[in-house]
């Protein structure tokens, strides 16, 4: 097995892959991940950038994303992330897994509490993840499609702060779209 | 060599906490995310659920970037035989957006077809209001001419004409009213007046203007850009200054002065009593431009003919039909046949008023397709943004 040139001091995989690591919140956890999964994150691309080469070997610690969230956003990212290889790095690569292989992964994802659901959708947010933004801000959205505004709080945890008045304001002002 | 394995601390009742917590809000730029997916409709009902949610979809930098989310043209339209007086605003499917119930005022108002925010409803007996179809409010005009008119107006059994445009420059509405129909027994002058709907109360009279000096074909009215065009009468003016052919008079609603020195493209002053028959033509708006629609028979064709520089009066022919296929015919042959709006992927929209119908040709093709929705009596493309309160 040839280890690939690895200049930067990371480890790197069998297949000689390089790596990145990453740390949660708390410092209470480090994850290995491929350089291609991780770069699925524009804020992990950018301090990548900002730290330079050398830096990468404590590895990237990111503050607002604790050790539970971190993980499972890495299980999306190594899911979703190209099949990289040298020989095709002038090309755009394709995901190493199918369309309707990731449509499934993507739909159970997605199958968890709101709290985890919530911590979620703020770590793709920090981190710039797109398919991952997209994906779960879909959800929350599919969530409170044709509920009432009564059932939109229960769903999603929220007090409306509405005096009466108020509320009676709201509606009337809108009440086209009643 | 193999990954260390994630070390997770144990969970703490502190973690706990801060979790439940967090469930309750939803960072700004997540919510703008998710409530960004949702039509106007949705969101207005959305503005109920609680505060933060009502006043980021009231905000200016959600409304504009919702509208560019969201570009699907909009339609206001006033349905035949609808005993509620409503206008409706309808998308492209015929899908009903939003009613506003008794806007049209009475049974004979019809929209003027225009390409903005506001609607503007007038019958042809000195009654004109203007609409927002967003907030729902309405401004009368009062019926009483301009102090210069005063004597010279059939009050009784008035007959007049309403523009609405847009000055962009200032941001004004103004409306430009006609009255007196040309050859009227007592002299038929047609009187023209403006006036400013935002302008505030010092403003708030119709104001005289000028006349073009010739007979204007009224009907032929429409609105580009803040200046109203018009083809010269045919029955008053060809008469009597010889052939005219596409002859365009404008009123700039800016400078609320007339302009007589546009020519159509076809060539005017030309030709046999038989041409000048065999051409009919409508003026219409598309994408920012004034258009000639001319329309020939033996052979049919359906030309349709863009101002492409008001200022040097430089037309150019974009769009040539020559029907072949039944169904489109009766489309492109009936009189009232008008360019309403040409999409972004190229497809226009047209209405035929005798059907009460809107129709989409596919580009390239003569094929039309109906849009699905009641007969129409009067339709007009609406620009605004139903999010935004004012």
């Amino acid at each position: 097995m040839a280890a690939a040139a690895d200049s930067s001091g990371d480890g790197g995989t069998s297949s000689g892959e390089k790596t990145i690591v990453l740390v949660s919140s708390d410092n209470s956890a480090r994850f290995e991940v491929r350089e291609a999964a991780a770069l699925l994150s524009q804020t992990v691309r950018r301090m990548i950038d900002e730290a330079g080469a050398d830096a990468s070997g404590d590895g990237i610690t990111l503050p607002d994303v604790d050790a539970k969230t971190l993980a499972k956003v890495l299980e999306y990212c190594n899911k979703h992330a190209p099949a990289s290889s040298s020989s095709s790095a002038a090309e755009a690569a394709p995901p190493a897994e199918g369309e309707e292989d990731l449509e499934r992964f993507d739909r159970e994802f997605v199958r968890v509490d709101m709290g985890t659901l919530y911590s979620l959708v703020t770590a793709a947010s920090y981190l710039k993840i797109e398919g991952l933004l997209n994906l779960t801000c879909q959800t929350i959205a599919d969530m409170i499609k044709g509920k009432t505004p009564e059932q939109i709080r229960k769903t999603l945890g929220i007090t409306s702060e509405f005096t009466p008045e108020e509320e009676d304001e709201v509606r009337r002002e809108n009440a086209w779209a009643f | 060599m193999a990954s260390p394995r994630p070390y997770s601390p144990p969970i703490t009742r502190g973690r706990r906490a801060r979790e439940a917590a967090s469930s309750d809000r939803l960072p700004t730029d997540v919510l703008f995310n998710v409530l960004l997916r949702f039509p106007a409709r949705d969101l207005c009902r959305l503005r109920a659920v609680c505060r933060s949610w009502r006043s980021l979809t009231s905000d200016p930098v959600f409304i504009t970037a919702h509208a560019a989310r969201h570009p699907a043209p909009l339609f206001l339209a006033q349905f035949r035989d609808d005993k509620t007086n409503s206008i409706y605003i309808v998308d492209l499917s015929g899908n009903v957006v939003k009613r506003i119930a008794g806007a049209a005022g009475g049974p004979y108002h019809r929209l003027q077809c225009t390409r903005l925010d506001l609607a503007c409803l007038t019958t042809d007996w000195n009654r004109c209001h203007v609409l927002n179809p967003a907030t729902g409010a309405v401004q009368a005009l009062p019926e009483s001419p301009a102090v210069e008119h005063v004597n010279r107006v059939n009050l009784r059994e008035p007959y007049t004409f309403f523009a609405l445009g847009r000055v962009s420059s200032t941001g004004d509405y103004k409306v430009l009213r006609m009255f007196n129909r040309p050859g009227f027994a007592k002299g038929g002058q047609q009187l023209f007046e403006v006036f400013t709907i935002n302008g505030g109360a010092a403003h708030a009279r119709w104001r005289g203007q000028q006349s073009p000096g010739l007979f204007v074909d009224e009907c032929s009215g429409v609105v580009v850009d803040g200046v109203v065009y018009f083809l010269t009468n045919r029955t008053y003016d060809g008469a009597r200054n010889g052939i005219r052919l596409g002859y365009i008079v404008s009123f700039d609603l800016e400078r609320e002065e007339w302009r007589r020195d546009l020519r159509g493209p076809i060539s005017s002053g030309v030709g046999s009593a038989s041409s000048y028959m065999s051409h009919h033509l409508t003026l219409a708006e598309l994408k920012g431009s004034l258009v000639l629609a001319d329309r020939r028979h033996q052979p049919f064709t359906l030309d349709l003919w863009f101002l492409v520089d008001s200022g040097s009066g430089h037309w150019v022919k974009e769009y040539h039909i020559l029907t072949r296929p039944a169904i489109s015919r009766p489309v492109l042959v009936d009189e009232s046949f008008k360019p309403l709006l040409l999409l972004d992927d190229g497809r226009l929209v047209v209405y035929v008023a005798t059907g009460g119908q809107l129709f989409i040709q596919d580009p390239g093709t003569d094929n039309f397709a109906r849009v699905c929705m009641g007969r129409l009596d009067s339709v007009s493309v609406y620009t605004g943004n139903l999010l935004s309160r004012g």
